[in-house]
């Protein structure tokens, strides 16, 4: 479907739009204009509904008015003529409704309501002519007036006029309908109900209510009209204008019903029942006028806006049909525009197809075409551009290419594959040079057949070739061997502007004879550096830089060869105990301080050898007086060992008394330990003591308890012999033996109360000391505790005694351990002297063969190789000491100390 | 002289004696007819009576008798003391205008019981007409003590239950 769509051409897209849019206006103005006339239509059925109005008033005006007729009659106050009339104007009334009704009938549904109403009227007519009962008439004639109001409102829902939108005639629809027949019938009621109370002789209770009740309605009546018509004129002011004056009547005339219905109610009311009568006729024409005026606005106002809705639809609809014609034209026109310009435009393109770029491309205006002609004209420029630079570009490749030609150094150039695609002529001429070998070592090579064939022909393996070519990033140089040729090949990769890999380009060059050469110097250079120095260079078929290299290189190794053997001459000698011989030759540079040091060595060990032999005598004449000082150190530790001995004994004493001393100390702590349990026990007896003392006290609380229940019952027995004191007394004289008896009792009863009072007494008094005694103990224990603390504190004391003398016991034992353990050492240096002794005879032995040792070295011309007689001359100072010390070893002490001041008394 | 005589009576076997029971109060003796005095015995709690004097302690059921106690200490205006084991209710039969009522009163011990000639009682002092003392029969020397003797019909007539509140003014 949208495919079809897309399909189709322009111009009928364009109008497809167009006609849509023509039909969706068409559509809303036909819903518009249908919604409209219905609204028009309500506003007619009002119309109709107020016509019909109009022509049932007379009916009910007549009713109520022939009710009026017919009540005064009936009280012998007839009107005249007034019956007759009423009944002609409702046969005319009817007839004006049944006319009105044959074209409004349909429109508002009324069916066979009016006939319905003309047959009850008929009843009330035939009715009204015989009775005579004036309630009657009233309530038949309230009947049928009632039916043709519910008529009229009938008529008011049914035509819209209920529902009017607008306030200024919905009021007077309001008055029309509703207010008008309200106030007819209201005030006909009271008129008929008045006329029978100034009919009778004296106001009856009932009728007087029932005047009241139809007043109040009455007055609610025009006040709900006059109501309704001033608010619809201050809605609108013309209607407010014809109005004004119906209104005031509409008040007077309420005023004048209000009096004369109260004058009737007072019984103050003038005139006869006719009079009243005919007064409130007079009275309800101000309200028939108003209905008259009101039907009329009403009906003028419906028409107004009828036909204001008409002309405001009309105006709208063509409103709409003068665009969507302006609509159709423009769109014929802009369509045939953009017809024909897109056929110049196909013309254009076709130019530029078949390479006419310089048409001249004609834009004749500024729209949506028109940039797409200016984007076609550039793009005929810029094409023209771009042909003329490409022409200029492929000039200058010819001109580097020509250069790249005739360059010195052979090009090869690869494509991204490795194909072979250019060779300059100094590479054609190095293939052509090389091609025997070339040719025998690559099979199927042919100098003139390169260009073409693959790079990989020049390497063993040809998958390696390619995937290094391929990989290259930066310059790779390399060298390859192809039969008795050696070619040096600088291979570089070749991108294009946008970093795309285009191919490879390899410089060649033969590099056989630097080879050659190369491997000669690294035969000698090898031989050198394994030590054999004899190796030289051949330089006869050299030349050039290859020949100085040669000749430089041979002097190397004929001087490093010379200062060589030297050094081995005089280090063998040395070997030898040879310390005479010398480097003499003179060398220059490294070579000269190696000469140098060589010779220095053999100097300073020279001298060295000399002190040696000079130091080792000296060592030998020591020896020999060590060995007499430890002869004297010998005897002087044996005198040491015997004082030891006797401290050691006296040591052995002390321990004993000092035991002695722990163990007495011992003793009295054991002895002050039992003071302190008997002072615990005695602390013990006193708190026994206490608790007794407690004990008493107690017993004296529970005797004195005891006296208590004792005064107790003398009390009682006082109060038992009062009375029988007095019992006594009312027996008279029969009773005085009984009241002696009383008396005796009574004296009984008091002394044995004050016996117990006095025993209280005692008892409160030994109470008292049992306290003191409780103090006094209480004392004594805390005398007790204090003993006890002091007793503890003398045997701390001895402890500390005890525990100071066992310290000591153990102090002595190691001061005894010292003393043996000193013994001991004296004895073990008397062994280190002996050994020491042995030592220096040793060293004294060892210093001889030392300096016979170093006589080994010759260390001038002169001397024969054997310095033997040295060690034969030294050894005879030792003699000379060695008597000294020996023989006299305490009676020189002065002696050796002036002549070895180094050796003191030890 | 009359200590003297008073003795002679109180030891005097006949004659036209009058016995008294006499008890203390604050220190001083006091007496009454023993044949007005019905009972004697120790003090026990009694149900307080509402709203009534001070002095009326409550009721007790002496045998079915609802006899009122009152407390003399503070009958007479005097400081009061508090009850114990030794303190003393004697229970009188009062003669009053309505017949005779028992009544009982609270004091501080029972002292002795005298036999007094109506001869040796001197009448109570005047003292004016500032102090009531129709309730008192009248005094008499025992042992060298003063000993006042109650006239108890008298006295308690106006103790009976309370009836009304203006028995204050009486005292």
């Amino acid at each position: 479907m949208f495919s079809r769509i897309n399909s189709l051409r322009v111009g009928l897209k364009l109008w497809s739009v167009v006609g849509l849019l023509t039909a969706i206006v068409l559509g809303f103005s036909g819903v518009y204009y249908t919604q409209t006339s219905d609204t028009i239509h309500f506003s007619q059925k009002e119309v109709y509904g107020n016509d019909y109005i109009q022509a049932l008033r007379p009916v009910f005006h007549g009713m109520t008015k022939h009710r009026t007729a017919v009540v005064e009659r009936l009280l012998d106050a007839p009107i005249p003529g007034l019956e007759a009339a009423t009944e002609a104007e409702i046969a005319a009334g009817f007839k004006a409704v049944k006319a009105t009704e044959a074209y409004i009938n349909a429109e508002l549904s009324i069916g066979s309501r009016v006939d319905d109403l003309e047959r009850q009227w008929a009843d009330v007519l035939a009715h009204s002519a015989t009775v005579k009962d004036i309630d009657e008439a009233i309530a038949k004639h309230t009947d049928v007036i009632d039916s043709a109001l519910s008529l009229v409102a009938y008529v008011g829902d049914t035509s819209n006029l209920i529902l009017d939108p607008d306030l200024d005639s919905f009021y007077l629809m309001d008055y029309v309908v509703l207010r008008e027949p309200a106030i007819e019938a209201m005030s006909g009621l009271a008129s008929d109900l008045g006329s029978k109370i100034t009919a009778s002789p004296f106001i009856y209770p009932d009728h007087a209510r029932a005047l009241t009740e139809a007043k109040v309605r009455l007055l609610d009546a025009y006040a709900a009209g006059i109501g309704a018509l001033e608010t619809s004129g201050a809605n609108n002011a013309e209607v407010a204008a014809a109005l004004s004056s119906i209104v005031s009547d509409l008040k007077a005339s309420r005023a004048t019903a209000e009096t004369n219905i109260n004058a009737v109610l007072n019984a103050s009311f003038k005139g006869t029942t006719e009079e009243f009568a005919a007064s409130m006729l007079d009275s309800v024409k101000a309200n028939e006028a108003a209905g008259t005026a009101a039907t009329q606005w009403l009906d003028s106002l419906l028409q107004a806006r009828i036909d204001g809705m008409q002309n405001a639809m009309y105006t709208a609809l063509i409103g709409v049909f003068v665009v969507l014609a302006a609509t159709i034209v423009v769109a014929f026109l802009v369509l045939r525009s953009v017809s024909s310009r897109m056929a110049m435009i196909s013309g254009y393109f076709a130019g530029i197809q078949n390479g006419d770029l310089n048409q001249n491309i004609v834009i004749t205006a500024q729209d949506d075409m028109g940039e797409l002609m200016t984007d076609l004209d550039s793009m005929q420029t810029q094409l023209r551009e771009r042909t003329e630079r490409e022409a200029v570009v492929a000039a200058e490749n010819s001109r580097i290419k020509q250069g790249l030609d005739n360059v010195s150094t052979s090009v090869m150039i690869a494509d991204a594959d490795g194909k072979i695609i250019y060779l300059n002529d100094s590479a054609s001429a190095l293939m052509r040079t090389s091609s025997d070998n070339l040719s025998r070592e690559i099979s199927g090579f042919r100098h003139d057949a390169i260009v073409g064939a693959s790079f990989d022909q020049f390497h063993a393996n040809p998958g390696h070739q390619r995937n290094m070519l391929g990989n290259l990033r930066g310059t790779h140089r390399t060298e390859i061997n192809v039969g008795n040729q050696v070619f040096s090949l600088i291979a570089n990769p070749v991108y294009s502007d946008d970093e795309v890999r285009l191919g490879t380009v390899v410089e060649w060059a033969e590099k056989t004879e630097e080879r050659a050469v190369e491997a000669e110097i690294g035969e000698i250079v090898e031989k050198a550096a394994n030590g054999d120095l004899s190796a030289r260079l051949d330089t006869t078929n050299k030349s050039g830089f290859f020949m100085a290299l040669g000749s430089g290189l041979n002097r190397l190794t004929e001087s490093a060869q010379a200062i060589i053997a030297d050094t081995n001459r005089v280090m063998s000698g040395m070997a030898r105990g040879d310390l005479t011989a010398r480097i003499d030759t003179e060398y220059r540079g490294e070579f000269g301080n190696l000469a140098a040091a060589v010779n220095q060595t053999i100097e300073q060990m020279t001298s060295v050898i000399e002190q040696i032999t000079n130091a080792s005598e000296q060592i030998r004449a020591g020896a020999e007086e060590i060995a007499q000082g430890n002869s004297d150190l010998s005897h002087r530790t044996e005198q040491q060992a015997s004082s030891l001995e006797e401290t050691a004994s006296s040591m052995e004493e002390m321990t004993g008394l000092v035991r002695q001393t722990a163990e007495n100390a011992r003793n009295v702590n054991d002895l002050a330990g039992g003071v302190r349990d008997s002072a615990s026990e005695g602390g013990q007896v006193v708190e026994q003591a206490v608790t007794a003392m407690e004990a008493i006290n107690e017993s004296s609380k529970r005797i004195s308890d005891i006296i208590t229940v004792i005064d107790e019952i003398a009390f009682q027995t006082n109060l038992l012999a009062l009375n029988a004191a007095v019992e006594a007394a009312r027996a008279g004289e029969q009773g005085r033996g009984f009241a002696v008896v009383a008396g005796e009792v009574r004296s009984l009863a008091q002394r044995s109360a004050e016996a117990a009072k006095e025993i209280k007494d005692l008892i409160r008094d030994s109470s008292n000391k049992v306290n003191d005694g409780t103090q006094l103990v209480n004392r004594s224990g805390e005398t007790l505790q204090s003993l006890v603390g002091s007793i503890a504190e003398v045997a701390d004391r001895v402890a500390e005694i005890t525990r100071a003398a066992e310290e000591q016991s153990s102090g002595i034992e190691q001061v005894n351990t010292a003393v043996s353990q000193m013994d001991e050492m004296t004895q073990q240096n008397a062994a280190l002297v002996e050994e020491a002794s042995a030592a220096g005879e040793n060293m004294a032995e060892q210093a001889r063969s030392m300096n016979t040792a170093v006589g080994f070295f010759r260390v001038n011309e002169s001397d024969t190789g054997a310095r033997s007689p040295a060690p034969a001359r030294q050894p005879a100072p030792p003699p000379r000491v060695t008597p000294k010390t020996t023989s006299a070893p305490t009676g020189n002490v002065v002696h050796s100390a002036s002549e070895d001041d180094e050796w003191d008394e030890f | 002289m009359e200590a003297v005589a008073t003795d002679n009576t109180t030891q005097g076997v006949a004659g036209a004696l009058d016995q008294y029971l006499t008890f203390m109060l604050d220190g001083e003796e006091y007496g009454v007819d023993i044949l007005s005095v019905r009972e004697i015995r120790g003090w026990d709690s009694a149900t307080p009576v509402p709203n009534a004097p001070k002095h009326v302690k409550g009721v007790i059921n002496l045998r079915g008798t609802i006899v009122p106690l009152i407390d003399l200490r503070e009958r007479f205006n005097l400081e009061p003391l508090e009850y114990g084991p030794m303190t003393v209710v004697i229970v009188l039969n009062v003669n009053t205008d309505k017949g005779e009522k028992t009544m009982g009163i609270v004091v501080d011990a029972v002292s002795d019981v005298y036999s007094i000639s109506a001869d040796d009682m001197r009448d109570p002092p005047d003292l004016g007409d500032s102090v009531d003392t129709n309730y008192i029969k009248g005094l008499v020397n025992v042992q060298e003590k003063m000993v006042i003797l109650l006239e108890i019909d008298r006295f308690l007539n106006a103790d009976r239950l309370p009836t009304s509140s203006d028995y204050g003014l009486d005292a």
